[in-house]
């Protein structure tokens, strides 16, 4: 797994890559929630993301609910396939596009979608 | 099983099912709230409808399931129970029972009535249907559509007709390596997923939250042809340690209930019945067991915990413990009964018939001996011999009640037809009596029911009239009098009419206008051949083949009748018969070389005959019982014994019917277990006398029938006090007994 976070005043550009696998969940949380921690936005782009679990799925919803606690926006962009697959099989897609959390973003898979 | 064999049990059990019908139903036309009547009314036909399918009766199905479809609308009180549906809903149970016994074999007598019948009933049917007509019409042409009685049947509408999955994974599932996301793409094979929602709800906050525990919940729709086992195989791996509860489409709840009520009856538990019809897996019922173990004390039931934990619904639920229930009844009556061929035991009693023989030979040997311990082995074997007997005796008994009970529909119906209010009274209906007996006795029964009806019970303003209340009373009774079973047939009519029932005598030829009669001989005329007073013969009695029929039948068991009237009060029937026709206590007595046997049950007691009465006795035939006038027979003299009487006589006195007779004989004997044999075609004739045994000694003793010789006594009494020639009847002629 490649975590890569860039901060730019306050705004996170977290880049994830390889396999976000049960392997990976730890070293994940912690690189996501630490950089939630530093940011007030957040954007996690996903496009290299080659596999993905429940366990890295997981994670990904704690630091949407871990942002969304601290009152801070996180969004998720450019699903990969594997990502896609697994959000749709969950029907998660609104989860992630909730509306109250972000509120100028279309809700639902066709945002995501969209962007994937 | 054999196919042949299980109709034949479809048809008793229809029988027997549409008699407790019948029941439930005159149960209901007194009470029309009765739930309890009304739903096991409605039972009946439910089962009758499902084992008629069971072996393609389509008649009767088609049939039935009219009459089931407006029985659950009274049952739901959509329409009301009143006399006009239990009128109709009687005879449509009769016409099952024509169709029942088409299916068993019998030809109708005439298959176009029966036609007209069902085109009748089915249209009266069709009154009570909300859409009339048509409906009904249309429920008996197509054939029935198992669907639609489904959704009559209470299940909600079918909304949903997906699989409801709810799954809670356990913590360790990811870190066992499993996904998941693999158990949803696999559930996705077995069908559509037609909706998926995850819940993150257990997922802590970021501090507390393990990355390599999985938090998720999941509830899924799915819809799909599989079975809940195949459904629930899917996860198979992580059963352990997730929570998984698969509710079954509400569109499959009829399904259930219906797989439910085709189960054999074989499991009486309710989890197992949800598991035989798929309702519920195993596992799920292994857990719900072991919650129940958990739950200790107040234990609530599966059946709860199952609807609680949303792994199947409550109308599931509620059909398996209909389910149960009927398995339970069905357990408790097959408990208390065992169906056994008549024929074997007739053969026991056969048997024991001869062991009571040979035993009694045994015993005449072992006296002969002075071996102490053969005798006492004796005793006890005869003490032995005497309760098997009794058994084997008792096996054939039944309560008379049942057969009463029959009385009821027919109490009904006659008094219908005749606009008379008549309530049925019965009592004793725990008296027991032989089978063969029972059965043959219903006829005589009917017709003396039938009879009281019709002539006995006065019209309604006759009798407010005479200060009576306008509703009459029949009155069926049962007991036990020395040995024999008395049956009562009373009514609180007008009671007979003596001087029209002697002037139709005297007119017919019975009785000579000359002759005194009792007011007692005169009721009894009716019991004559070809008579009848009925001044108008209506379609229910009164053709003249009545009372003397009935007299025949009765005393072909042995039995007889008589009758008590008071004018203005009523009138009661009393029909005798003894208890059994096989084996009985008898008291042995010698006359000379011949050894006699009079049951034991109608010996009163015994004494000697003092030289005072034996010398009164040469002009008058009757002696002092302390007080009491007793008539007495001479055995010798009746029997044409030869030889002289012998120095000391003694006196037997017998009981029947509430009179008393003395018989002299030479010797008591002492109590005797009697074989009744039959005596020969020859001796048909034979008066005085009812059948033969055989003593240990293998001599035959003749079995005395005393209701023949106390009737004797009395009525040659009564002759000499009133100088009455003739006897009222032949038979009972003083001479010419043998």
């Amino acid at each position: 797994m490649e975590i890569n976070v860039q901060n730019t005043n306050g705004r996170c550009a977290v880049a994830l890559g390889g396999e976000l696998t049960i392997y990976a969940a730890a070293e994940l949380k912690e690189g996501l929630i630490g950089a939630v921690g530093e940011c007030a936005e957040m954007e996690i782009n996903l496009s290299a993301v080659s596999d993905i679990d429940t366990a890295g799925l997981q994670v990904l919803v704690l630091a949407k609910r871990h942002a969304a606690a601290a009152n801070k926006t996180l969004q998720l962009v450019g699903h990969s396939r594997p990502v896609m697959e697994l959000i749709e099989l969950y029907d998660m897609a609104a989860l992630f596009g909730d509306p109250v959390v972000i509120p100028a973003q279309e809700p639902g898979r066709n945002a995501n979608g969209g962007k994937a | 099983m054999n196919l042949e064999a299980a109709l034949q049990t479809f048809i008793v059990e229809s029988r027997e099912l549409l008699l407790s019908m019948e029941d439930s139903l005159l149960e209901l036309e007194r009470q029309p709230d009765d739930a309890d009547a009304m739903n096991a009314t409605f039972r009946a036909i439910h089962t009758i409808k499902g084992s008629a399918g069971l072996f393609g009766l389509d008649d009767i199905v088609r049939f039935t399931h009219v009459v089931e479809s407006l029985l659950d609308r009274a049952r739901n009180n959509e329409v009301p129970v009143n006399d006009t549906l239990t009128a109709l809903m009687l005879e449509c149970g009769d016409h099952i029972g024509h169709l029942v016994g088409t299916a068993a074999g019998d030809q109708p007598a005439d298959p176009a009535a029966m036609e007209a019948r069902q085109a009748a009933l089915l249209e009266r049917l069709g009154k009570f249907s909300p859409a009339g007509v048509p409906e009904v019409a249309q429920a008996v042409e197509a054939p029935v559509e198992q669907e639609a009685s489904l959704a009559r049947d209470g299940s909600e509408p079918v909304g949903n007709g997906a699989w409801h999955i709810s799954l809670r994974f356990g913590r360790d599932v990811l870190r066992n390596g499993m996904d998941p996301a693999s158990f949803l793409r696999y559930l996705s094979t077995l069908g559509d997923v037609v909706s998926t929602t995850t819940l993150c709800d257990a997922m802590p906050a970021a501090a507390e939250m393990d990355p390599e525990s999985c938090y998720l919940g999941f509830e899924i729709d799915l819809r799909s042809e599989a079975g809940k086992e195949t459904i629930e195989g899917a996860f198979e791996f992580v059963r352990e340690d997730c929570q998984i509860r698969i509710l079954p489409p509400n569109s499959r709840i009829g399904e259930f209930v219906q797989l439910i009520a085709a189960l054999p009856e074989d499991n009486d538990r309710i989890g197992e019945i949800l598991v035989a019809s798929g309702a519920v897996t195993q596992a799920e019922l292994a857990h719900a067991l072991a919650e129940q173990q958990e739950a200790g004390g107040g234990k609530p039931r599966v059946g709860e915990i199952l609807v609680e934990e949303n792994v199947v619904q409550e109308a599931v639920v509620q059909a398996a413990l209909d389910k149960q229930k009927q398995i339970k009844d069905k357990r408790a009556t097959e408990n208390r009964f065992v169906r056994v061929d008549a024929a074997k035991l007739e053969e026991l009693i056969n048997q024991v018939g001869e062991m009571v023989i040979a035993g009694a030979s045994a015993t005449l040997l072992a006296r002969r001996t002075a071996d102490g311990a053969l005798h006492e082995a004796m005793s006890l074997m005869g003490r032995l011999v005497e309760e098997i007997r009794d058994c084997a005796l008792s096996l054939r008994m039944v309560e008379i009640g049942e057969t009463f009970n029959r009385f009821q529909r027919v109490v009904r119906d006659v008094s219908r037809e005749l606009g008379k209010e008549i309530a049925l009274e019965i009592s004793g209906g725990e008296t027991e009596l032989d089978k063969t007996v029972v059965e043959k006795i219903t006829d005589p029964l009917t017709h003396l029911v039938r009879n009281s009806i019709d002539h006995g019970i006065e019209p309604a303003e006759v009798r407010l009239a005479r200060g009576k209340p306008a509703n009459g009373i029949i009155r069926l009774n049962a007991y036990h009098e020395s040995g024999t079973i008395v049956i009562e047939v009373a009514d609180d009519g007008g009671g007979l009419n003596r001087d029209k029932i002697l002037s139709k005598a005297i007119e017919k030829g019975i009785v000579a206008p000359t002759q005194a009669l009792a007011d007692q001989e005169i009721y009894n005329l009716v019991f004559e051949p070809g008579f009848s007073t009925a001044d108008q013969v209506t379609n229910l009695s009164g053709r003249g083949v009545g009372m003397d029929v009935v007299r025949r039948n009765i005393e072909a068991l042995r039995g007889s009748i008589d009758l008590d009237s008071r004018p203005g009060e009523g009138t009661t029937f009393r029909i005798r018969l003894p208890l059994t026709l096989a084996i009985i206590d008898g008291f042995l007595i010698e006359v000379g070389e011949s050894s006699l046997v009079v049951p034991l049950d109608m010996v009163v007691e015994c004494l000697e005959l003092s030289d005072a009465d034996k010398q009164s006795a040469e002009t008058r035939r009757y002696l002092n019982l302390r007080g009491d006038v007793l008539p007495f027979i001479r055995l010798r003299e009746l029997l044409a014994i030869e030889g002289e009487p012998a120095r000391r006589e003694n006196v037997v006195v017998v009981q029947f019917g509430g009179q008393k007779a003395g018989l002299v004989v030479d010797q008591l004997l002492g109590e005797f277990q009697t074989v009744i044999k039959p005596l020969g075609q020859v001796f048909r004739h034979l008066r005085g006398i009812s059948g033969s045994t055989i003593l240990g000694s293998g001599e035959v003793a003749l079995i005395l029938d005393v209701p023949a010789l106390v009737q004797q006594a009395a009525s040659r009494e009564n002759e000499q006090t009133a100088s009455v020639m003739q006897s009222v009847r032949p038979g009972m002629a003083p001479t010419a007994i043998l």
